[in-house]
């Protein structure tokens, strides 16, 4: 039986839960409720009695076709018929995409720092996650050579997400055309997460992987609403495939959950159809608060540099010199705690920890998102202006209080 | 009492539309089934952007409420008292005084529940229906599309004009409720206009569409069979259509001679 260990993020939130006045930035939820007039189509529809029963597995057809409508905005084209699949949530859409196209022993290439649960997505279709290095140096870029490096006869896919999570960063579209010519070329998959497609700033360009037709056999884009509409406790999100893969799909799709909950099929409907003003003023709030987020970093430079985040609502700052050396220095609270070995060998888990269990505050450590997160941290700007400021103040505290004076 | 709040809006809506439909009297395209709809209505307007005169639904409002903003062409009012006050003002200047009003509409008709349709038809009064598709939602029997679309079609005037879907057997089992000449539309050997070799690449669909003797080639950058018919059945009303704006009453009539159809 093959292992999967839970989620370093839920882990830490799992933790928080139990230290008492701890502030959290640690999971990626944004503080916002779920826009009204989603949460009033849902109310509808109980009250019609339209929720009770399966939909047809991919899902209602109005949702459906409304997605194709809205995808069809942004220049990219999907048949809602045979190609638009509503999943629980992306996760789902992920893991039945992965069961769909891996045999036992396939490779699934996935940039080195991504989302944790990807590497779990594919161990759980019994594949094997092989992590490429992304150029921190150069944005957190894509480095083709190195992709092309880690292929092998039993690579099936790549799998990543555009903006990325945890660094906040774009793909560019020479990026994308890149992966995807090295995908035709060697006859793999490509699997796009773009949940914080809609959280990018200083109005740089978003280049979807969708907008990419002539690859379309290759690519499977996925979206979830969860970020977008604040719609996380919903599980509703969609993937988009060309007819021949995503009705395989279907059929573990429909293994995995039959369909995605009705009733939030229809307020994903009632997202698309109401909710632009919402998203904007979303959007607009990420970015004053990356803004204060990165105030605060500016006034920790003796501890941490960090690259702006153009998009998504996380901030990754990279432990400076002064830190590693401090915290090298610093012997372990191993069993004060409960640390696991890899735990103790890291300094971000060992940074995360002591934060949250001295400094009352939770952030998700670097190493949770591949080995070269390792001497970063996480940071959600999704929560509240007040506790990213509590947050903020008490990592200052601490820090400048613990090792300021052995600097 | 936002039940009666709505209600008010609901009838006063209604009201305001039955006004401003009987001043102007124009030609109301409905185009409604369970899923296609706004694909249709964007064709259709695409089709005929160059004319005047011709005006869809915003967005895809097609409800009791929806559909009286999309003819009085308004915004919603969304869950503001104050944002409902100002539409209801608006709508009333609208509807009384405003002189300039579209030649046709082209509207979506939602279906959410029983009686929809025929609350709908207390509004507006369509001479051409359109159906393209009819699926169902959920995993057990259901007749709520195919008792309202009966009722639409059944509406139709002789004079009227219905485009179907010849391939969907639950659209093409409508035919025995008009009493309006029908056009079908589809792959189907008796289809009046008639979609054939159609072929598929990551560019999207082309294919050939034969009219009697009249053959065509559209392309489409969308994917999938239903925008496709989407594509033939904006062709069919929109050929209508224009022929109807350089003839006022030949589409009331049915006397066009543009495509095939059966006269019931």
């Amino acid at each position: 039986m093959s292992e999967l260990i839970l989620s370093p993020i839920k882990e830490m939130e799992i933790r928080t839960s139990r230290v008492f006045g701890a502030v959290s930035l640690a999971q990626g939820v944004a503080n916002f409720d779920t826009p009204e007039c989603i949460k009033r189509r849902a109310i509808e529809h109980i009250k019609n009695g339209d929720v009770a029963r399966y939909s047809l597995s991919p899902g209602i057809t109005e949702l459906r076709e409304a997605i194709e409508v809205d995808l069809a905005k942004r220049g990219i084209h999907y048949d809602f018929e045979n190609e638009i699949i509503i999943t629980a949530g992306a996760i789902e859409a992920i893991s039945a995409t992965l069961l769909t196209i891996l045999d036992d022993g396939d490779e699934v290439l996935i940039p080195d720092p991504t989302y944790t649960s990807y590497q779990e997505a594919v161990k759980n279709a019994k594949g094997i996650p092989v992590l490429i290095s992304l150029c921190e140096e150069d944005g957190w870029s894509f480095d083709e050579k190195k992709l092309e490096e880690n292929i092998t006869k039993k690579t099936k896919a790549i799998l990543f997400c555009n903006p990325n999570n945890p660094t906040g960063t774009i793909y560019s579209k020479d990026q994308l055309l890149k992966i995807l010519e090295i995908a035709e070329k060697e006859n793999i998959y490509v699997l796009v997460d773009e949940v914080y497609r809609d959280f990018v700033y200083d109005n740089l360009d978003f280049c979807s992987i969708g907008l990419f037709s002539k690859f379309r056999k290759r690519i499977i884009y996925i979206f979830s609403f969860s970020k977008a509409y604040s719609m996380t406790g919903w599980r509703v999100g969609f993937l988009a495939a060309d007819k021949t893969l995503a009705q395989k799909i279907l059929a573990r799709h429909d293994v995995l959950v039959t369909c995605a909950p009705v009733v939030s099929q229809w307020s994903a409907l009632a997202a698309i159809e109401m909710a632009d003003e919402d998203r904007q003023f979303f959007k607009e709030s990420f970015n004053e608060r990356r803004d204060l987020i990165c105030s605060h970093l500016d006034g920790m430079k003796k501890w941490f540099t960090y690259q702006k985040p153009s998009s998504a609502y996380f901030s990754f700052p990279k432990f400076s010199k002064q830190l590693i050396k401090v915290l090298k220095n610093d012997k372990g609270n191993k069993k004060k705690y409960k640390l696991k070995d890899y735990q103790e060998k890291s300094l971000s888990w060992r940074l995360a920890l002591e934060l949250l269990y001295e400094a009352k505050v939770a952030v998700v450590p670097g190493q949770a998102f591949g080995n070269f997160g390792e001497n970063h941290i996480r940071l959600c700007f999704g929560r509240s202006s007040d506790d990213i400021l509590r947050v903020m103040v008490r990592i200052k505290e601490h820090l400048d209080n613990k090792y300021g004076e052995k600097d | 009492m936002k039940k009666i709040f709505k209600f008010i809006i609901e009838r006063y809506l209604k009201l305001l539309t039955k006004i401003i439909i009987r001043r102007h009297k124009p030609l109301v395209v409905a185009i409604a089934g369970s899923t296609n709809k706004t694909f249709i209505k964007e064709q259709v307007l695409v089709e005929l952007k160059n004319e005047k005169g011709v005006r869809g639904n915003p967005r895809s409002f097609n409800t009791e409420i929806g559909l009286p903003l999309a003819v009085l062409f308004l915004p919603s009012g969304y869950s503001s008292i104050f944002k409902w006050v100002d539409v209801l003002l608006a709508g009333t200047y609208i509807s009384v005084f405003q002189r300039n009003f579209p030649r046709i509409l082209v509207l979506e008709m939602g279906v959410q529940r029983k009686g929809d349709i025929k609350y709908l038809l207390s509004i507006i009064k369509p001479s051409v229906a359109v159906i393209s598709d009819l699926s169902r939602n959920f995993s057990d029997n259901e007749n709520l599309m195919d008792e309202e679309m009966a009722c639409l079609i059944s509406f139709i005037p002789k004079t009227g004009k219905v485009i179907l879907n010849i391939d969907h057997g639950r659209v093409a089992a409508l035919e025995k409720y008009s009493k309006a000449p029908i056009i079908f539309f589809g792959k189907d050997k008796k289809a009046d206009v008639r979609i054939k070799n159609i072929r598929r690449d990551s560019n999207g669909q082309n294919f050939d569409l034969e009219t009697g003797n009249k053959k065509s080639q559209l392309k489409t950058e969308l994917f999938g069979m239903h925008n496709v018919y989407a594509l033939v059945a904006a062709n069919v009303v929109a050929t209508e259509i224009k022929n109807c704006l350089k003839s006022r009453p030949s589409i009331i009539k049915g006397t066009n001679k543009n495509v095939n159809r059966k006269e019931k």
